[in-house]
């Protein structure tokens, strides 16, 4: 039996064990716990496609279970809204929040959006308890009406449990969508590397304020089907300490896998029940739920420092079935012979593609680039020569919108790109590779270049949940594999890039920059580390680009390679320009021999 | 009482807790430069030295004393944090560092709590007699020691950082970790030195302000999270800046919560938390940084 098919027959028993539940369980224990766990497997879902898949992490993830709770109780009761009504305006009010507090912050790199939530978390307790005529204050509201639908009226243990778990499936449907998507790539690929993801045009903070308003509605979702199934709602449920519980199920669970969620929600609940059994028999009566933060403490520690991808994939190894690596494009990619190559974009008539004006960037006391003004016309491929420390990564990172230059400009095809984020850079067409290969490691050798093509596919976040990019995913797997045929890599469109040798990174780097069809290519020693036969691979390759109408600014450090590839070639010394011509030219300049070729042409 | 007493009482009680702040939010800086972490567990430390310090001087230790082990236990414990639960993790990412800081907060408080239990503990203030009026406001003798003990610990700092070749080193490792190896300054030792200092910063936090409030096993994170807010404010960089946005987060909290109700103080604190963020990330944007220079050098 292969995996896929035990895999299918493990998620349908576990569904089989879900709907008979109830009966199994009536008379023994309360059924409570069950309809608990799924609003907590609700929220915890929301909590890890954010940890696990956009790298974040929330600490105010009860604030939005209470935001959604108040926002159901007050509409319903208080405005004497429908519940059917009142479920999606809680819904969405959580998500509101999320967005509007996530889309901001992300925009800082780094960890800030957990003091975000946290505030966030406090703040919402605050009001909640004091804003008495809205919320009840500390007592909280009593006599929400049960959800209903017409004349069928929700009510009871039995009605929600199985209520709340069609959500908790439908919650890991549409995660499990998202991640195996177009969107997914690109979260994938920010996890990765964010500065290789911006160089093919994506803008991680857009996806991950999606991600984190997804989570506020799932979470929001969750307390308001909490306050229609208990009828009462006060603010203890929703304060902080909930919030580290919900991460504790969170990395218990497993960030990585969705169904972990559901997982690390029932373990934590269950072993709550427990401790609240055993904790006054060891301890004595009297603030055993105080001691539980020990437990869960020093199990959140364990976990995170022993086995930081939870306890899921022990689950699926115990169970012998751990899922091998997807091969679902193995059939597309074969076509890719068959299919004519994507048209490049046609060489125009203007005069340069890349202008530098003054380029000047200063780190400190340190002069990296000295008002340096360059000009490339189309079609051409110009390279950078120079000692170590002249300065020639940093020019491609000005160009590429890694960074602000101090002062001047650049400009791409007469449009000054210099002050555009470098996810805009790269989307008007400026394609890179890195000294150091970054490659997404964590992804296949064609979802590499397919994550290349983010900015020429269209399917939304939301389309991407339902699963309605599958035949647009189909056409990209197609292209990519024909960026992995011209490079020489489609027989490995398969292996996880991280599993490339040297000189297959440098490669793949290459297919995935000229999948979203540069105006522009820039490759930072495209022949360094390579064997003499890549090497000859390359400057055939390069030629073949320049060929279909892309213009190729080369560094490098190997001469021969540069006199062999370049038309025209830019000697920097000290973030100085001090040539710049044919390379037979540059090659006999005496000031060029003096800085930099003096060792070269002695030998 | 006047409405300028009333604010003048408020502005007092403002400075002094911005100063306790300030400790922690020091000590914030400290680990965030070094290590790049965002140490949840901060306030933790300022339980630790409060809790600690009580239970000496009760037991019949010299408060000066009593301070001087509570702040050193402080210390060790900012060292052992490090050594057991950072270090062994630092290539792990900063996803993971931040999720162990989260787990070292739940687990330290559980160990505060099972070693002083559930109770709140007192300390005496450092000198007896009766408050002082300054200006319009009044005053206690605890609250001049909180200032006067601070003043001294950060002309101490200044002078480390500025003067010596360790604290030099250090704001080395701040700056650029690979130059710093490369100069041969050993890096871990650097990292560790900073929590350290943290734990100490944190440990004095707790030890002054116990005789102000109570020593209790939970209230840390509070504290810790407002050294936050004046942190977050000065960029998580600037060591001046720190103790200067700490203090001006306390007067804000301490007039909020004055004149509006003291029901909103912890509303107040982490709206102007939230507030600070929103605006160093419209800030960000406008700049159009999206990659910072550390990263296109990652």
């Amino acid at each position: 039996m292969t995996t896929t098919r035990r895999l299918r027959l493990a998620a349908t028993a576990v569904v089989a064990v879900l709907a008979v539940l109830p009966f199994a369980v009536a008379g023994r224990i309360s059924l409570g716990i069950f309809v608990f766990i799924g609003l907590f497997s609700l929220i915890v879902i929301g909590l890890s496609l954010l940890a696990g898949h956009a790298g974040q992490v929330s600490l105010g993830q009860a604030a939005f279970y209470g935001l959604g709770a108040y926002i159901a109780a007050i509409t319903t009761l208080r405005m004497g809204l429908a519940p059917w009504l009142a479920l999606p305006l809680a819904v969405g009010g959580a998500a509101l929040v999320a967005y509007v507090l996530g889309a901001p912050i992300f925009a800082l790199r780094g960890h800030f959006l957990v003091l975000g939530t946290l505030g966030l978390n406090v703040v919402m307790d605050v009001l909640v308890r004091n804003v008495q005529d809205l919320t009840g204050g500390p007592t909280g509201l009593t006599g929400i009406p049960p959800l209903s639908i017409g004349a069928l009226v929700i009510v009871g243990d039995r009605a929600y449990y199985y209520l709340i778990w069609s959500f908790v499936l439908a919650a890991l449907w549409l995660g499990r969508n998202l991640v195996c998507s177009r969107v997914g790539r690109a979260l994938a690929a920010v996890r990765s590397s964010e500065v290789a993801a911006a160089a093919v045009g994506i803008n991680a903070a857009f996806y991950k304020s999606r991600v984190f308003a997804l989570s506020g509605a799932l979470a929001g979702l969750a307390g308001a089907l909490y306050v229609h199934y208990l009828s009462f709602v006060s603010p203890s449920p929703f304060a902080f300490n909930f919030s580290i519980d919900l991460l504790v199920m969170s990395v218990l669970g497993g960030i990585y896998h969705l169904p972990g969620a559901v997982a690390g929600a029932a373990i934590l609940t269950l072993l709550r029940e427990a401790l609240r059994t055993i904790m006054p028999r060891v301890l004595g009566s009297g603030a055993s739920a105080e001691y539980e933060i020990v437990v869960f403490g020093l199990l959140l520690a364990v976990v995170v420092i022993f086995s930081p991808a939870g306890v899921w994939p022990h689950l699926l190894a115990w169970l012998r079935l751990e899922p091998g690596r997807s091969s679902r494009w193995t059939r597309v990619s074969s076509l890719a012979g068959m299919l004519p190559e994507s048209p490049s974009p046609s060489p125009r008539a203007e005069a340069s593609v890349l202008r530098l004006e003054g380029l000047r960037k200063q780190f400190g006391g340190l002069l990296a680039v000295d008002d340096l003004s360059i000009e490339v016309p189309a079609g051409e491929i110009y390279a950078i020569i120079g000692p170590n420390g002249a300065g020639k990564t940093t020019v491609f990172n000005l160009i590429s919108g890694l960074l602000r230059p101090t002062r001047g400009a650049v400009y791409l095809r007469g449009r000054k790109v210099s002050d555009l984020p470098a996810y805009e850079t790269a989307a008007l067409g400026v394609g890179r590779t890195f000294q150091t290969p970054k490659v997404f490691a964590d992804l296949t050798v064609l979802e590499n270049v397919m994550v290349g093509l983010h900015r020429l596919t269209t399917t939304s976040f939301t389309a991407a949940m339902f699963g309605l990019g599958a035949r647009e995913d189909a056409q990209a797997a197609a292209r990519a594999a024909g960026y992995l045929e011209m490079v020489g890599l489609l027989d490995r469109a398969d292996v996880l890039a991280g599993a490339l040798p040297f000189g297959g990174l440098r490669l793949l780097e290459v297919a995935r920059a000229l999948a979203i069809r540069p105006v522009l290519l820039l490759l930072d020693e495209p022949a360094s580390g390579l064997s003499t036969a890549e090497r000859t691979e390359v400057v055939r390759l390069i030629r073949q680009i320049r060929d279909t109408g892309t213009t190729v600014v080369l560094v490098e450090h190997d001469v021969g390679f540069v006199m062999e590839t370049a038309d025209r070639v830019l000697v920097l010394n000290y973030g100085q320009r001090i040539a710049e011509g044919a390379p037979r030219a540059v090659r006999n300049d005496p000031r060029v021999i003096a800085a930099y070729l003096g060792e070269e042409a002695a030998s | 009482m006047t409405l300028t007493q009333q604010i003048a009482q408020f502005l007092a009680s403002g400075i002094i807790n911005g100063t306790i702040y300030a400790l922690l939010g020091l000590g914030l800086v400290a680990i965030h430069s070094a290590t790049r972490v965002v140490n949840v567990a901060q306030g933790e430390f300022a339980a630790l030295g409060a809790l600690l310090a009580s239970t000496l001087v009760t037991r019949g230790m010299p408060l000066s004393l009593a301070a001087a082990v509570a702040v050193g236990v402080a210390a060790a414990v900012g060292g052992g944090v490090y050594r057991s639960a950072i270090r062994p993790a630092r290539d792990a990412g900063p996803l993971t560092l931040l999720i162990i800081t989260i787990a070292l907060h739940l687990s330290l408080k559980g160990l505060w709590l099972l070693a002083w239990g559930t109770d709140p503990h007192s300390l005496r203030p450092f000198t007896a007699g009766p408050p002082l009026r300054i200006a319009a406001a009044v005053v206690t003798r605890q609250s001049l020691w909180v200032i006067a003990v601070t003043t001294v610990v950060l002309v101490v700092l200044y002078v480390f950082f500025t003067r010596t070749i360790l604290g030099k080193s250090l704001r080395a490792c701040a700056v650029n970790p690979t130059a710093a190896r490369l100069m041969g300054i050993r890096v871990e030792r650097m990292s560790a030195l900073a929590w350290m200092i943290a734990g100490a910063l944190g440990g004095l936090a707790g030890v002054l302000i116990a005789p102000l409030t109570l020593a209790t096993y939970d209230m840390g994170l509070i504290l810790g999270l407002k050294g936050f807010v004046g942190a977050v404010i000065a960029g998580m960089a600037s060591y001046p800046w720190t103790v200067a946005a700490c203090i001006l987060f306390g007067v804000v909290e301490s007039l909020g919560a004055g004149l509006i109700s003291s029901n909103y103080r912890d509303g107040i604190a982490f709206g102007v938390l939230i507030a600070a963020l929103l605006w160093r990330a419209v800030a960000a944007l406008r700049g159009g940084l999206i990659i910072s220079e550390e990263a296109a050098q990652e």
